[in-house]
């Protein structure tokens, strides 16, 4: 049971010790157990590792100047980056690659700052906004949503951003 | 139940309990060290044999997807004997196409599989091997679906080796053991394993009064002959042999595997040509 809840690695044959992984709940000796202490030692050991990779992460990517914040995250940022330097008075963007765990210290700055927050999503829901609620207690209102089997484009968000009155 | 030392959670009288004795002899009289035995599992009561071996290394992961793991690690480390325990549900069942895919690869590994017609460790659903007209927990009506032949199908796809034992046949099914370990290629055993708790069709004296062993002037080479031994089953089942095809293995014939194991390989690529290539095309 490590601080950081992550084993050290051996390869087998790398020492002459055997070398044990198991998917069930098991002890230090590598066997499996349904003992119940055990048990929710080994959930306790799993979630310190989530400390480990939000000090691992990176920030969410920032660009523009403009009062009008966009929300994005992962395969829109292409899209979203041309529309934001397209119109950098106008528009911000804070973009995220990494979802899990949320960082969202930088993001809910920048929602503290802008006069109005858009989520812009690849899906019918608005699931990071969803997210970005669940773990901040904040509410994107404003969304732009594409669920027509194409991908988001910097063409298609500039249209709705139209219809919003934002450009 | 405690046996060796340790608490092991099988249903006293369980087909496992025979195969462990096999595998617990096999280790001892091996002229291979214990830790040069990686055991890889799936999921069900079979799954559990190799964490109730000593000293050997041991990768049990997910449901149907035990021969994944022991293909890529022989193909990492070619210095270990791979061997998979897992039973028919896994590895007929959920692991369906990984099997397919494992005899074609014909990596050097074996597969045990641990056959007693039935889902044990989730309380006896007919499995992929349960007999037409079964009727279990979960089929009321009997099973309705014809069951899967392993042998048949091993055959088919020319799997370097292919073999049947029964639990309760103890000095053959460590011969059996014995000989797919040391086959050169993948290598299947299908072992016939009662279910006391769950399967009260084909029980140990069911099996006993069936099986027969294959004559010893039984050629497996010839592979007709061993497909239409493969579909023999009923008042006769073959246990044996059925089938060997010598043929290089993965290994031998992937040039990267040639000079040493995958793991302790340098795979450093010289990144300049594709960088060259990206700032053209930029």
């Amino acid at each position: 049971m490590t601080p950081s809840g992550v084993s050290p690695r051996l390869v087998p044959l790398q020492t002459d010790w055997p070398v044990i992984v198991d998917s069930d709940e098991h002890d230090e000796t590598g066997h499996l157990t349904e003992d119940l202490d055990i048990r929710e030692r080994m959930v306790d050991k799993r979630l310190r590792r989530q400390q480990d990779l939000l000090n691992n992460m990176e920030e969410p990517i920032v660009l523009g100047n403009g009062p009008t914040l966009l929300v994005g995250w992962g395969s829109s940022f292409g899209a979203l980056e041309e529309l934001v330097l397209d119109h950098p008075t106008d528009l911000r963007l804070v973009h995220f690659n990494e979802v899990w765990p949320l960082r969202t210290k930088l993001l809910l700055a920048e929602m503290e700052r802008a006069r109005l927050v858009i989520a812009v999503e690849g899906n019918a829901t608005a699931q990071f906004a969803q997210l970005i609620a669940r773990e901040t207690g904040k509410r994107i209102e404003h969304t732009v949503l594409r669920y027509d089997g194409r991908p988001l484009s910097a063409a298609y968000i500039e249209g709705k951003l139209h219809e919003l009155e934002v450009i | 139940m405690w046996k060796n030392g340790m608490d092991i959670a099988w249903c006293p009288g369980c087909g496992d309990f025979a195969l462990l004795d096999a595998v617990n002899r096999l280790l001892e009289t091996s002229e291979i060290p214990r830790n040069h035995f990686l055991y890889v599992s799936g999921i069900g009561q079979a799954a559990k044999l190799p964490l109730y071996l000593k000293g050997v290394n041991v990768f049990n992961g997910l449901h149907g997807r035990a021969l994944p793991v022991a293909q890529a690690a022989k193909i990492a480390n070619g210095d270990l004997t791979v061997v998979v325990h897992s039973g028919d549900g896994c590895n007929y069942g959920e692991g369906g196409n990984h099997l397919l895919a494992a005899m074609r690869r014909n990596v050097d590994i074996t597969l045990i599989v641990h056959d007693n017609q039935i889902y044990g460790l989730t309380k006896g659903q007919a499995s992929p091997t349960t007999s037409l007209g079964t009727t279990t927990v979960a089929q009321s009506l009997g099973v309705m679906l014809e069951p899967f032949s392993p042998l048949a199908t091993a055959v088919a796809l020319d799997c370097s080796f292919v073999a049947r034992t029964f639990t309760g046949d103890p000095e053959h099914m460590a011969t059996t053991m014995r000989a797919a370990i040391r086959h050169h290629g993948f290598a299947l055993v299908d072992v016939l394993q009662q279910c006391v708790t769950f399967n009260k069709v084909n029980t140990f004296g069911w099996y006993r009064q069936r099986v027969q062993k294959l004559p010893d002037d039984y050629d497996p080479t010839d592979r007709q002959a061993a497909f239409a031994k493969a579909l023999e089953w009923g008042d006769h089942i073959p246990i044996g042999v059925l089938y060997v095809h010598e043929r290089p293995s993965y290994g031998d014939l992937h040039p990267a595997l040639h000079d040493k194991p995958a793991l302790w390989q340098n795979w450093t690529t010289d990144m300049a040509p594709y960088d060259a290539l990206l700032d053209e095309l930029a």
